[in-house]
């Protein structure tokens, strides 16, 4: 007995004989919930059609939030397309306990050659999922931004022409600012003169280039003030038909938009670069969409966009971008052997600029590869192209240290964990915030199984392991106010890297498998290994280091480099900040004192 | 226990002789029965139904379903459960044709029902007189699963034996009750949810 409506589609596209052959195929089973019915890249055994129950589609390559792709209940049909393709492209994973229909994959297959009109149906829902995909990872943020940025964030200083100008003057001016218009003053009011002015008075009014240009300018003006919308500002564009606004301050101009800087603007949102990653189908597109980056982050940061979706959004771009660089690089034949991993900030999602390129690789114990020590040094010549520079200390795939089947890294881990060593501990704290980013993602999996096998109940080991997280001194002096040394505090060393670290110790214990610190935050929450309150307070304080950080290397990367006002590395300067961040930061500090404290009762690091 | 080896040594080398091997623990069988009654020495068949278990899965769509020629104890009370009028069983079969199918499907593996043994009485006793021996196959009985499962789960309590109430708790979707294919399907599902071994297709009974 099939309980199924086989007059929905996609199954009322069938006619009555291909109908009563699926049914006399079809099997049921039961699933628990958690059970991985599909992992991403293997083929598939069956298409699955939902009877109760519901199951998740994941990406296992995005942060655990923007991965969740879509979750299937009852009625709905999914693995059709991995059936079809040859290999599923996500994971699907039951949510709860699920009672499937299964069609056997061969059957599928002879139903969609037989029936083209059930073979459609599947085609044209895989056009138009990846279209609502590439849509939904930057919906949230491109429209945000679309609506919140200001006509001031985007507006240039205004070219004055003085008065009695002539056109000469003019023209050079507008040449040499690589502008299309200037402003000109007469009795107190405004004009603008564009270079189609120019063109009329020159070629339609025979003026010559020794004329005053005043009587080529409109005195008729768009105005907006500076803390306008931008998206009002396009608007009032498109209703006066003009190409420009000029922005007003009281009687004053202080700047011009330009229609071309504004669509410019528009489209240096994530979406766009999101886009351009996608269709990259060569290095130097991918390169030219990787170097658009550190503006979307700067566009972003200019908005007041929360960190965390930040930190979510350009992980998931670096993430396609690594993904798609090995997909040039490496055969792919031998894609299916090998699991790229990311691995510390990167593998955490915390890394917003690209700061160094930490990764290895696991391959499957099956696996022949005979150039892969040659493909691996060329993937890390592609990444140092692509914008991600060294790692300092090596940890790259080009380091064959860092490569290895699966058997390999379990001795690995078992070494380093007995040799319980400072390096060693390095080594293995780098290797929990692994995340799989291209190839066989499972593989992941199966390591970090293997780590917490080792040493999640190891107390010794955890208790080393957590130690260097009081290596540092908080930047505090003893009456709880900042400290203010000449050349400032490190913020990395003595904010960021105590919360992370403490943050990934307890979830090695606990055996936490999400890497972000914010996740593992609120796993912990879950566990009822820290209260709510207090989990919220890190998380903030992380936020705001990691903020102050960035603000200070997207000040360096403008080339300001090593003067007295932007010191080398992540020294931060107090007195540059305002009233209001100090006392955060000095707030933010004191919650880190706090877990020290914590974290040096729990794994006993008085002594 | 002796009659069963009585019959297997009568048996055992004849046409049936298959259905007295051990069997090999791969695949069960769900089966179902709806009758004129429920007095299962009165009662007559209507139809029958077996639907396979094989490694953790219901394969719902290779069930035998099976409805026999009206009986003469067909009557207005048992038409309204199990719906089968007089009509609808005129393209049916004739007992003796319909045990040899179901003999041929089911062969030898254990079957699984809800309240088997009404059932299997009402098969055995067509069986007896047509060809002299009784269904040999071992038997899972569910309602039997489900009391200890509950007598572990509150050793004080009396579980609702009803087979909707018990479908419900299980989490397992009443699929056309009071068909036999429907009932069988329900009742490979419930078999799969109370012996989770089976469900994940490692071991056997």
């Amino acid at each position: 007995m099939i309980d199924l409506d086989f007059e929905q589609l996609p199954f009322s596209l069938l006619d009555e004989p291909h109908r009563e052959r699926l049914k006399a195929a079809m099997e049921m089973a039961f699933f628990e919930a958690g059970k991985v019915l599909l992992e991403a890249r293997r083929p598939s055994d069956y298409v699955y059609v939902v009877h109760k129950g519901a199951v998740l589609e994941l990406d296992p390559t995005l942060p655990a939030d923007a991965g969740r792709l879509g979750v299937y209940t009852a009625g709905d049909v999914f693995g059709a397309l991995s059936v079809l393709n040859g290999r599923s492209r996500y994971r699907f994973i039951t949510e709860e306990e699920t009672l499937c229909y299964l069609i056997p994959a061969a059957l599928f297959k002879t139903l969609c050659e037989e029936q083209p009109a059930f073979a459609d149906h599947f085609r044209q829902r895989l056009a138009g999922k990846n279209r609502l995909l590439a849509e939904r990872r930057e919906g949230g943020v491109t429209m945000a931004g679309f609506m919140l940025a200001r006509v001031h964030q985007c507006m240039r200083e205004p070219l004055v022409l003085p008065t009695g100008g002539t056109v000469q003057q003019a023209v050079a001016a507008l040449n040499q600012r690589q502008a299309d218009s200037l402003l000109v003053e007469r009795d107190g009011r405004v004009g603008v003169i564009t270079k189609t002015d120019l063109l009329r008075g020159l070629v339609d009014e025979g003026l010559t280039p020794a004329s005053p240009a005043l009587s080529l300018a409109t005195f008729r003006l768009v105005k907006v003030p500076p803390d306008e919308y931008l998206f009002a500002a396009l608007v009032s564009m498109t209703r006066h038909e003009v190409e420009r606004v000029v922005v007003m301050e009281g009687r004053k101009p202080v700047g011009v938009v330009e229609l071309t800087d504004v669509l410019s603007f528009f489209s240096s949102r994530s979406y766009v670069v999101g886009l351009e990653v996608e269709r990259a189908d060569n290095l130097e597109a991918l390169s030219l969409a990787s170097a658009r980056l550190p503006e979307l982050i700067r566009a972003l940061m200019a908005q007041g966009v929360k960190m965390r979706f930040a930190m979510d959004l350009l992980a998931a771009l670096n993430g396609r971008i690594i993904s798609k660089a090995f997909q040039f690089v490496v055969p792919e034949a031998s894609q299916d052997h090998g699991c790229l991993l990311v691995l510390g900030s990167e593998g955490r999602g915390e890394q917003i600029l690209k700061t160094d390129q930490d990764n290895a690789l696991i391959l499957d114990d099956a696996a022949h590869w005979p150039d892969r020590d040659e493909h691996m040094r060329r993937f890390t010549e592609t990444l140092l192209t692509l914008g991600y520079p060294r790692c300092p200390g090596n940890i790259m795939v080009s380091n064959p240290e860092w490569v290895g089947s699966v058997s390999d890294w379990r001795a690995k881990v078992s070494r380093w964990a007995g040799q319980g060593d400072d390096a060693a501990m390095m080594n293995l704290a780098i290797l929990i915030d692994a995340h799989p980013v291209a190839g066989r993602t499972e593989l992941v999996d199966t390591l970090r199984e293997t780590l917490f096998q080792r040493c999640s109940g190891d107390q010794i080991l955890l208790s080393r392991f957590a130690r260097p997280s009081l290596k540092f001194s908080t930047p505090l002096n003893w009456f709880g106010a900042l400290k203010k040394p000449d050349q400032g505090i490190d913020i990395k060393k003595g904010g960021l890297f105590p919360v992370v670290h403490g943050v990934r110790a307890m979830s090695l214990e606990q055996r936490i498998t999400e890497t972000g610190t914010l996740a593992r935050l609120e796993k912990l929450v879950d566990a009822g290994q820290l209260d709510a309150g207090f989990a919220e307070e890190l998380g903030e304080a992380m936020a705001l280091f990691a903020e102050l950080r960035l603000r200070q290397q997207l000040a360096r990367l403008e080339g300001e480099g090593q003067d007295r006002e932007h010191p080398p590395g992540n020294q931060l300067l107090v007195e540059r900040l305002s009233a209001l961040e100090r006392d955060l930061l000095r707030d933010s500090l004191q919650v880190v004192n706090e877990f020290k404290k914590r974290l040096s009762r729990r794994f006993h690091l008085e002594y | 226990m002796l009659k069963r080896l009585v019959q297997k040594r009568r048996h055992g080398n004849g046409p049936y002789g298959h259905l007295f091997q051990a069997p090999d623990g791969h695949e069960l069988m769900a089966l179902d029965c709806e009758t004129t009654g429920l007095d299962p020495r009165r009662a007559e068949l209507v139809s029958v139904a077996a639907v396979p278990i094989r490694g953790g899965r219901v394969c719902a769509g290779a069930a035998l379903e099976l409805h026999l020629a009206a009986p003469a104890s067909l009557d207005g009370e048992s038409i309204c459960i199990h719906r089968l009028r007089g009509v609808d069983l005129a393209q049916g079969i004739q007992v003796r044709e319909a045990l040899e199918k179901l003999l041929a499907f089911i062969g030898n593996r254990p079957l699984v029902g809800w309240c088997v043994d009404f059932d299997l009485a009402v098969i055995n006793r067509y069986l007896r007189p047509a060809l002299g021996f009784e269904l040999p196959n071992p038997v899972v009985e569910l309602s039997a699963l489900f009391r200890k499962r509950e007598h572990y789960r509150s050793p004080n309590g009396l579980p609702d034996l009803r087979f909707e109430q018990v479908a419900g708790k299980l989490g397992v979707p009443v699929i056309g009750r009071h068909t036999a294919r429907g009932d069988a399907t329900t009742a490979a599902l419930m078999y799969l949810k109370l012996n989770p071994m089976a469900a994940t297709g490692q071991g056997d009974l």
